[in-house]
């Protein structure tokens, strides 16, 4: 089997029994992403010579027995907001063209002491807002990804990358993830350092991944945060609490009916599936999070926008000019708002492992104008509860359907127990994904 | 919350962003404008209790 059709718990067992190296992977991945990039654009940049080096490193080490950790020799992919050491990092926009940082993001440089190997740097809407990416769907390439994280969605999804790193404000990893077709995982806010990742909105943004399995992201969430403790083991089928009412109303019918459907495997399992009301509070979770996030990206970026305004494009122009104006009263009520529906989520929870619900409101849209709606993912990011997807199906399009499972605070170890007891009654192939252009 | 009290304050934001920023460029970004306008409108008629805020449990008391 070619090395890149691996997952990353795949790859790591043949390098830890010699029967694959580090170099041999990262090349693997190379080719491919040689290959597929002029159909799939999911990279700003790759950063052959260095990643090749540092494979090269790896491979060394583990010749003489030193795995630094199960991440070691696995490449990964990078979203273009995290700071990368001599590495072009754009955020997607024209005002950062040829900015190179001096240092790693936190999570980059965790990232780099485990033994991964930074592949390159995957494109991202601008500052990870709404204008979008040029990358494309492999599922579809006349498809969005979905954004903001789109090219460490597409990458994932086409065999780039086992593993690739985006961040989440309203629903810019579990989104994408779903589109195309793979496992997204949102940790719980702060769970993982922000720290070197550029900031749309401080109190939203959250560090998230993709990767093709559920055991891989377990994996290196255990390898970068080995301190968290073990997840509640899932020892029979779990009790799901199912969220209709809000996510029902704004589903597309296919999405609905395709949510129903992975619920009936789940509950052929023997899942204990429960429907569940949400708080009075949830209502004000659009307004809520609209609020929050237009003043914090507007204080993000209002030094620079006075100066270079002409510079933004239009979304976030209007967005960073519609948050000037919002008064801080506003701005402070709907934290304490915030605050209540938190208490509220986390009550609710407790009556169960996790809750559950459609990871998008309809699948890719058509075209590369719009990444689609965040609306099934913006609570988790106002209430900052982890949230893994899951691929549940597919649509009569032949697009992707996503399972999206919320967690408690810090329950994020457990969360992945859940998630790969669903994964498996689910029974949705994670091989690369060959890209698919209609004629 | 009233449906007229929303336009109105839609109306006054609006009124705020021409005046801040010209009548062309506020006009381009009305839809942005008006969209947080409304979201403000809703949290600010949003009725809170203080006994359910977190804030309270900041007094020891609580």
């Amino acid at each position: 089997m070619e090395p890149y059709k691996l997952s990353l718990a795949e790859a790591a067992r043949l390098m830890r029994d010699g029967s694959l190296t580090p170099t041999r992977l990262t090349e693997s991945l190379l080719d491919r992403i040689d290959e597929l990039e002029p159909r799939v654009d999911a990279w700003v940049t790759v950063d052959r010579e260095r990643a090749l080096e540092a494979a090269e490193a790896a491979t060394r080490e583990a010749a003489d027995g030193v795995f630094r950790s199960p991440l070691h020799g696995v490449p990964v992919g990078v979203k273009d907001i995290y700071y990368t050491e001599g590495v072009l990092t754009t955020m997607g926009s024209p005002l950062f063209a040829g900015f190179v940082p001096d240092h790693d993001a936190d999570v980059v440089k965790a990232l780099k002491g485990t033994g991964a190997i930074v592949l390159g740097k995957t494109e991202t809407t601008e500052f990870a807002l709404h204008d979008p990416a040029p990358t494309r769907n492999p599922w579809n390439t006349g498809h969005t990804p979905g954004g903001s994280s789109s090219g460490s969605a597409a990458a994932v999804s086409c065999g780039m990358a086992p593993l690739a790193f985006g961040s989440q404000t309203g629903g810019s990893v579990v989104r994408p993830a779903s589109y195309c077709g793979v496992v997204g995982y949102k940790c719980t806010y702060d769970l993982l350092s922000r720290g070197g990742v550029y900031p749309l909105s401080w109190s939203l943004d959250h560090i998230g991944y993709m990767a093709r399995t559920v055991e891989d992201a377990k994996i290196t969430l255990r390898t970068l945060r080995p301190d968290l403790p073990e997840g509640h083991k899932v020892d029979g089928p779990p009790r799901l609490g199912l969220l209709s009412g809000y996510f029902k109303e704004n589903a597309s019918d296919e999405v609905w009916r395709g949510f129903e459907k992975a619920v009936g495997k789940l509950w052929g399992e023997g899942a204990q599936v429960v429907d569940v009301k949400l708080p009075e509070s949830f209502k004000t979770v659009p307004s809520v999070h609209r609020v929050i996030m237009a003043v914090e990206t507007a204080a993000v970026h209002e030094d620079m926008f006075r100066e270079r305004a002409d510079e933004y494009r239009e979304y976030l122009k209007g967005f960073i000019s519609s948050g000037l104006l919002v008064p801080a009263t506003a701005y402070l009520r709907a934290q304490r708002i915030r605050g209540q529906i938190i208490g509220d989520m986390v009550r609710l929870l407790k009556g169960y492992d996790c809750l559950i619900c459609p990871s998008t409101v309809d699948t890719a849209p058509e075209g590369l104008e719009w990444t689609g709606s965040p609306a099934f993912n913006a609570p988790w990011s106002l209430t900052g509860l982890p949230t893994v997807t899951v691929p549940s199906g597919l649509s009569g399009e032949g697009l992707p359907l996503g399972l999206q499972l919320v967690g408690r605070p810090s329950g994020d170890m457990s969360l992945f127990e859940v998630a790969a007891w669903c994964e498996k009654a689910l029974r949705f192939p994670h091989e690369p994904r060959e890209p698919h252009t209609p004629k | 919350m009233s449906v007229d009290g929303e336009k109105e304050y839609i109306r006054m934001v609006a009124e705020t962003a021409r005046s801040t920023w010209g009548d062309e460029a506020a006009q381009q970004f009305m839809n942005h404008i008006e969209g947080t306008a409304k979201a403000v409108y809703e949290v600010s008629n949003y009725p809170l209790e203080a006994s359910t805020e977190p804030v309270t449990k900041m007094r020891p008391e609580a």
